[in-house]
């Protein structure tokens, strides 16, 4: 096949993107194997062990918790009817907007032995001390539940009624139907969530410290600061990313798999069961658990704080931080979603086996910490400068460019989220739409607005929905790499927070929140009108694909 | 007179305000915002000269300083931790500190032997105890009678990720050797009440609730705590906790939060009028006031709370010694346990 200048055009671009974004896993790969001496040595012999230890038995933890939270309520909420469904159905996603970081500042300071709760419950009974590795799983899965949640429910949601129809008239019970039919059929987007919601524990950095529990990502710091070695620090991250790309294998694998269950396009109402008496109350309370313990309980805590705190904040710097945190994510969300939409295209049109890995290798930025993605991008800034000084340009290009690097570390990190729901979008394309638009003469750019691009409608919104909550909520890169007179939200909250000064944290741990609460509802299945947005918005997919 | 000329005068009276405006410092600093705009503000107020802040974590801060040091964005750099200064000092990122307004009133023990920093503020770690439970006569007198097996089960101190632990072991590595502060760091270990967890604060907290008898922690948490708005802080620390100097021995170990110039900054003449007003008699009565830490200068007066806590003898020693002990004592307390 001769190479036309469109693809050759859309191999150069693409192939350039893409080496950008993987810039700095190349950078922490190298800075790995520079100069680690005696401090390595140290650290494998005396920490490795115990990181790895504590890493993978917290991310089981909150994996088990998480299904046992998440998949058993979106089973409840699709298929029965009880008292609060509807509401509950609502608000077991809403833990999402709560940054985990901030649900462990709150559950610290409500079962402190000094708090609130202990006071009013005396001496006896002592509370359960939540700095501890089940203290830490809890607040995690609390946080990361409603992944299981939101992708389960989509599955249970697409499932077409004919079969769960079918296993009924073949004698199954309820229950049969639901482990032998419905169970199996949700299988990849259980296990989809279930990969992100332990590669978002590994990666994890605010829990375990505030909780005191060693693992890879409080090593990393660890190593960086206090052992002085950026190269331990990196090889440690090599460890973390290892086990992030084995998920996202499994992830894709799934994913694959997920493909072949859609067998009809038809879509009759899911038979909808009414629970009573004891069998209803136990739903409700089942369904509320997660709910109460996850939003109801936090908000009002952090909502209590902010009333005592009231008027110690000053407004006008309290706008500014609430501005920047929310143009800074908008914008970032914007330029994410143009540069996923361009490699799908491109993907779409041009193909090409090496470009296909390109554009999976870029979603590794997701397994990466924060801090490590933005010391790759200081290192490979320095390259570059480097680079530039040579040619005769004397710049200090992380300071040049004021929020460049920053939104360029947020594409690094998040860019797998519009890539993922995009796909998900355009995967669920039959091939045959596509042969007939072009044999209907259209081609190129005409092919991508009047047929991909409608048909990722939906996943288009869901996609920067999703990156925008993810920025808003970012904290290590953000500290890192922003520049002078430049705060955000979640920086604030976490200066106030780790300085023990949880009460002047309290609005703006509140304004994340509140801000992240519409993005979160837009995720719901079923929030908006139309069924194809709701059809991208959750099923099968990887992260809220 | 042409139109040039005319373009000329005019640009030139366009740039003039600019440059005026343009008096300016940069700061990075690694001491947390709050602890610091108000003054800043009132620095701008004073003299005109505006600031620009990046506040983040030392290490960050440091590699950012390291990426630039051929072309220097920032001017100043201020840490909350004379390891971290000696560290950027020792990798070429400071200059020597411009000669500023009382710069020569710090206590010689707090600046920097070859002058590339110096200290803003003070902080001393040592003990607080359960007043309730613990006869003050039985209290150790230096840190390394916290490891006397008659404290087995009843220290609280918070996890040694923290940079005022791994200072603090610094500093008894400095005094004691390694192999006498690991078998120490084992013994402490052994005596922990529960596993290191939480801030200073939520230290003094377990303490007032019966969890430990003793804790180590920095004295402007007890400060703040007792002046603080929440009414039930406020309380437990006035009536349960009481403060124990550990000064026997090198003395209390303290360390600074300081300062120092950016090597390659060309604003010295900003900078030093940022330094003599950090220095300032009335910054360090903020200092005081606002966050209950020393001030650097012998001629401050101190604070209600401070003055209740009495005289103590500060290791000031070891203070420009930290940083080639820090890594030592890190991997020490890996070794021995304390997580």
């Amino acid at each position: 096949m001769a190479l036309a200048p469109g693809r050759i055009a859309w191999i150069l671009s693409g192939a350039l993107l893409s080496a950008a974004l993987l810039l700095p896993l190349v950078a922490v790969t190298h800075e790995a194997f520079s100069g680690a001496d005696g401090a390595w040595q140290h650290v494998s012999s005396a920490l490795l062990g115990e990181y790895l230890a504590n890493s993978l038995w917290l991310a089981a933890g909150v994996a088990a918790l998480a299904f046992f939270l998440g998949a058993p309520s979106a089973w409840m909420v699709t298929m029965y009817s009880f008292p609060g469904r509807r509401l509950l159905g609502v608000l077991l996603v809403m833990p999402l907007a709560i940054p985990a970081y901030i649900m462990a500042y709150v559950y610290s300071d409500v079962l402190a032995v000094t708090g609130p709760l202990q006071g009013l419950l005396g001496a006896w009974p002592a509370l359960p001390n939540v700095h501890s590795l089940p203290g830490a799983m809890v607040v995690l899965a609390l946080a990361l539940y409603p992944y299981v949640y939101l992708m389960c429910r989509g599955a249970f949601m697409d499932q077409p009624a004919c079969s769960l129809e079918a296993a009924r008239a073949l004698g199954c019970s309820r229950w049969q139907a639901l482990t032998k039919v419905a169970l199996p059929m949700a299988r990849p987007a259980a296990v989809a969530a279930l990969a992100l919601v332990v590669m978002e524990t590994l990666a994890d950095y605010g829990v375990p410290h505030y909780y005191g529990i060693p693992v890879l990502t409080t090593g990393i710091f660890r190593a960086w600061g206090g052992l002085d070695s950026a190269a331990v620090a990196c090889r440690l991250a090599l460890v973390l990313l290892a086990f992030s790309g084995a998920l996202m294998a499994v992830e894709l694998l799934f994913r694959r798999r997920a493909r072949f269950h859609n067998p009809t396009d038809k879509q009759a109402p899911l038979p909808v069961a009414r629970l009573r008496g004891a069998r209803a109350a136990a739903a409700t309370l089942f369904c509320g658990m997660p709910v109460l313990a996850g939003f109801v309980i936090p908000i009002s805590y952090l909502l209590y704080l902010a009333f005592i705190a009231l008027g110690k904040q000053s407004t006008g710097a309290f706008a500014s931080l609430l501005w920047q945190s929310f143009w800074l994510a908008a914008l970032t969300a914007v330029i994410a979603m143009a540069l996923a939409l361009f490699l799908q295209a491109g993907l779409k049109l041009h193909g090409g086996r090496a470009m296909r890995v390109l554009a999976y290798l870029v979603r590794f930025g997701y397994g990466i910490p924060g801090t490590v993605v933005g010391v790759g991008i200081l290192v490979g800034l320095l390259w570059l400068q480097q680079g530039l000084a040579r040619l005769g340009l004397d710049v200090t290009i992380l300071a040049a460019g004021g929020l460049a690097g920053l939104v360029f570390a947020y594409l690094v990190r998040f860019m797998i989220m519009p890539l993922q729901t995009l796909e998900s979008g355009l995967g669920r394309m039959k091939p045959s739409v596509a042969e007939a638009a072009r044999g209907m003469g259209l081609g190129g750019t005409g092919l991508v607005r009047r047929v991909y691009l409608p048909m990722a409608r939906g996943g288009l919104l869901t996609g920067m929905l999703i990156v925008f909550v993810e920025v808003v909520k970012e904290l290590p890169a953000t500290l890192l790499l922003r520049p002078f007179d430049f705060n955000t939200l979640a920086v604030r909250t976490y200066e106030l927070a780790s300085d023990e000064r949880l009460l002047e944290a309290a609005w703006p741990a509140l304004a994340i929140v509140l801000i992240c609460l519409v993005p979160t509802l837009l995720l719901l299945p079923g929030a908006s009108s139309s069924r194809d947005d709701r059809i991208m918005a959750v099923p099968g997919g990887y992260a809220y694909a | 007179m042409n139109i040039n000329h005319f373009l000329a005068l005019g640009l030139a009276l366009a740039l003039l305000p600019l440059q005026a405006v343009s008096e300016e410092v940069k700061v990075y600093s690694a001491r947390k915002e709050s602890l610091l705009r108000p003054l800043l503000d009132r620095f701008t107020a004073e003299t005109g000269i505006t600031v620009k802040l990046l506040a983040g974590r030392s290490p960050d801060l440091l590699r950012r300083l390291a990426l630039e040091k051929g072309n220097p964005v920032a001017d100043v750099f201020i840490a909350s931790d004379a390891g971290d200064l000696s560290r950027a000092a020792g990798r070429g990122l400071l200059r020597a500190v411009p000669p500023a307004a009382n710069v020569e009133d710090v206590n010689p023990a707090y600046r920097d032997p070859a002058n590339m920093w110096i200290g803003m503020s003070l902080r001393a770690r040592t003990l607080v105890y359960a007043g309730g439970r613990v006869g003050r006569e039985t209290l150790p007198g230096d840190y390394l009678g916290l490891a006397d097996s008659e404290w087995r089960g009843r220290v609280c101190v918070r996890s040694s990720d923290s940079p005022y632990n791994q200072s603090m072991v610094a500093a008894l590595v400095h005094h004691h050797g390694a192999a006498a502060v690991e078998g120490w760091i084992g013994g402490l270990v052994a005596n922990f009440a529960r596993a290191p967890q939480g801030g200073d604060r939520d230290q003094i907290r377990a303490l007032a609730a019966g969890v430990c008898d003793l804790a180590l922690v920095n004295t402007y948490y007890l400060g703040i705590m007792l002046n603080s708005a929440d009414a039930n802080d406020a309380k437990l620390a006035r009536e349960a906790v009481a403060l124990h100097w550990l000064q026997q021995g090198a003395g209390v170990h303290v360390n600074i939060s300081g300062m120092g110039m950016v090597a390659g900054s060309d604003a010295a003449g900003q900078v030093a009028e940022f330094m003599g007003f950090m220095l300032s008699a009335e910054s360090q009565r903020w200092f005081v006031e606002m966050n209950h830490e020393y001030p650097v200068r012998e001629d401050v007066a101190l604070s209600e709370t401070l003055r209740a806590w009495g005289e103590f003898k500060a290791d000031s020693e070891a203070i420009s010694r930290l940083e080639e002990n820090r890594s030592a004592a890190v991997q020490l307390m890996d070794r021995a346990g304390w997580r």
